[in-house]
């Protein structure tokens, strides 16, 4: 079992005293941090346009992160491929991967947001479509001398992308997805599906089971079964709850309930949230891995046997919570938890 | 007087035994060292599609200069800002400048390689309206709460760019322009003119007349005066010479040389030159600060004196040469050289 930090998100909530440049300085230095104490992957997130500064510049961050560490894994997660274009994304990309000398696992979706589309001037409506040629022309971009593209979205004249990625032939390439076009897409591209924190347990369950018979169907396998998590352990679990609950709440009913319109969400009895309002704690409290070290192992386990994930992705940073508690719950996590976990 | 190191191209020349993940590593411990010794600022150039790797990604490259750093400003110089689209540069900027903690500065030119705008998607004809154009939604996705834009060239809905830079009310946007229509909106924009390596003393000499006469005329003034050059340092001229010739005239010949056609180069006599065959180290020898301690002090208030530099980027690593010789000359500029004008 493989441990990871992130999504990192940097958001900053109204009426918040600190900034920004405090909340980049103190990711990074939580993330070489979390290295040090055996975390294998850190990761980001990518949204535009929202009031608390959500970061809207994935791989620009995701070099800072590389620079700032040595072993762990840097994981867009998820890169919103249809918001950028392709030949730039290569390029980038392929920086980002040079810098951390071969550490970079590009993850990709497609987006959702429309305001996101719009505002930076791209479709909403065939972004799928345009994903799979993007991919297409960032491979080709990767690991040809030169290549030139003709589709029915981009056309691309004869190019030379360099410098190469360091690893060979590219980055691994994983997947965010919630839909079964989504799921066949990962499948198709023999990309690791990584399970988002907005799911329960019970429909994991059922989009690794239909993503898996997509991989049977298409011969293909996937390296790893990443899933992000909120977690924050303390001591107990009253203290767990009572110092997380906020921040997660941001997350939960600030993003994905009020987001709920464009992309659906369940709660924790699989019914469809109807009115953001009613996304509350207690209603979602079963995805989230918060408590005390033995609560934490047990919450794992659910996974491991259910799914069959080997990478936990500890979503940590949640928006307005001190970055100090964080790290005791990192650290804490780090001593009790893992060890658990890797002694096979 | 202050001192830059780069702008960084990040070059590996064909045949060399090392990687670009060694490149960039080595680059990022020279940035480190650089801040340690007193240099002020460290600066990339961009430019795309190059068999050897030159860097393509600008603002990803310098977040990690500033993520290594703590006090130097972070430079673009230049990032080509019409090959990009203007609202995630509004938004990479900022985050930059958050990573850097307000220490960016945001260096642009219009771009000129035809095959980068092809490759990008991007019309050549028409960047230098589409430049401003973007600087005007730049300026507005950094300043405003929200704001939507309607353009000759882009539309953009109603938007709210977040977070916004540190600076306040944004990072300084400098230019870099060789023609008398960038000179004249560089004035415009009130922004530092950064004079270009390719470019002989004497043709600065013109370039900031012209610059200056437009900065009156728009009332504007600019808070630099930046140059580039090369600049190799060592014990004699003789020794700095040998080691930097062969990094110098890859640049020198085998880009601007090589891309006289599509943008005009002078030899130090002034004669202008048609391709890289004519580059020879002799013929561009002048516009290179290259030599032992004291010759680079000589050449340095050359520029000092006559355009009033102020700003010297020094680019110091040149493509297949050993990243340890540059470190030695880096040190020994900053002994030797450097507190003769900061006295």
């Amino acid at each position: 079992m493989r441990f990871g930090v992130g999504p990192y998100t940097m958001q900053l909530p109204p009426g918040a005293k600190n900034t920004h440049a405090d909340l980049y300085r103190e990711a990074l230095d939580q993330i070489a941090m979390a290295e040090d104490i055996g975390f294998e992957s850190a990761w980001l997130a990518e949204h535009h346009f929202l009031a608390d500064g959500i970061c809207p510049s994935l791989l620009v961050t995701a070099a800072a992160m590389a620079a700032r560490t040595k072993r762990m894994r840097i994981v867009t997660g998820m890169y919103l491929l249809p918001l950028h274009r392709p030949v730039q994304s290569a390029e980038d990309a392929a920086v980002v991967d040079n810098i951390a000398g071969g550490r970079l696992i590009f993850g990709v979706a497609a987006g959702y947001r429309p305001e996101e589309f719009a505002g930076h001037g791209e479709e909403r409506s065939g972004r799928e479509k345009r994903m799979e040629e993007q991919l297409d022309i960032m491979i080709q971009a990767w690991t040809k001398d030169s290549f030139s593209f003709s589709g029915k979205y981009y056309q691309v004249p004869e190019i030379s992308v360099n410098p190469k990625p360091a690893q060979k032939p590219h980055p691994p390439i994983w997947f965010g997805a919630s839909t079964k076009g989504g799921f066949r897409r990962a499948a198709k591209w023999g990309s690791a599906l990584v399970a988002s924190p907005r799911h329960h347990l019970n429909e994991l369950k059922e989009h690794y089971k239909v993503y898996r018979e997509f991989l049977r169907e298409q011969n293909k396998k996937a390296d790893e079964v990443p899933v992000i998590r909120e977690m924050y352990c303390a001591e107990t679990t009253a203290k767990a709850e009572a110092e997380a609950r906020d921040g997660i709440m941001y997350l939960h009913a600030g993003m994905y309930g009020k987001w709920s319109g464009v992309r659906a969400l369940r709660d924790d009895k699989g019914e469809l949230v109807k009115d953001p309002a009613e996304v509350t704690f207690d209603s979602h409290r079963e995805r989230f891995i918060i408590g005390d070290p033995d609560h934490c192992i047990r919450e794992i386990e659910k996974y491991q046997s259910g799914i069959g994930m080997d990478h936990l992705v500890c979503w940590v940073q949640f928006p307005g919570l001190d970055p100090k508690k964080t790290e005791k719950s990192l650290r804490l996590f780090s001593k009790e938890v893992m060890p658990h976990f890797q002694k096979k | 007087m202050k001192f830059g190191i780069g702008p960084y191209t990040l070059q590996l020349p064909q045949g060399s035994g090392s990687t670009h993940a060694d490149i960039y590593r080595e680059m990022l411990d020279q940035v480190v060292l650089a801040e340690e010794l007193g240099y002020d600022s460290a600066s990339l150039v961009e430019h795309h599609f190059q068999a050897d790797g030159e860097c393509p990604s600008l603002l990803p490259t310098a977040a990690a200069m500033a993520a290594r750093t703590s006090r130097i400003k972070i430079a673009t110089e230049m990032y080509l800002l019409p090959l990009h689209r203007p609202v995630q540069t509004a938004e990479d900027v900022a985050v930059v400048d958050n990573i850097a903690n307000g220490r960016f500065i945001f260096g642009v030119a219009a771009g000129y390689r035809p095959e980068e705008f092809a490759g990008h998607g991007e019309e050549r004809s028409g960047r230098e309206k589409r430049m401003e154009e973007q600087l005007d939604i730049l300026i507005r996705a950094w300043t405003t709460d929200s704001f939507s834009f309607s353009g000759k060239h882009y539309q953009i809905p109603n938007t709210s760019v977040n977070p916004k830079p540190v600076q306040k009310p944004h990072p300084p946007i400098w230019f870099g322009a060789s023609t008398k229509g960038g000179f004249r909106r560089a004035a415009k924009w009130g922004s530092a003119l950064v004079a270009s390596p390719r470019h002989h003393l004497n043709e600065l000499a013109e370039h900031y007349r012209v610059y200056g006469a437009f900065l009156r005329e728009y009332g504007r003034k600019a808070d630099a005066t930046p140059v580039i050059r090369q600049v190799y340092c060592a014990e004699t001229t003789e020794k700095a010479e040998a080691e930097s010739r062969d990094g110098i005239i890859y640049i020198q010949a085998g880009m601007y040389g090589r891309w006289a056609q599509t943008r005009p180069l002078k030899d130090d006599k002034g004669e202008l030159v048609s391709g890289a065959g004519e580059v020879t180290f002799q013929t561009f020898r002048e516009r290179f600060i290259i030599g032992n301690p004291e010759q680079c002090i000589r050449e340095i208030e050359k520029y000092r004196d006559k355009i009033g530099m102020d700003y010297l980027m020094c680019m110091m690593q040149f493509p297949g040469v050993d990243s340890q010789k540059t470190v030695e000359s880096m040190r020994l500029f900053a002994k030797e050289v450097m507190p003769h004008f900061k006295k």
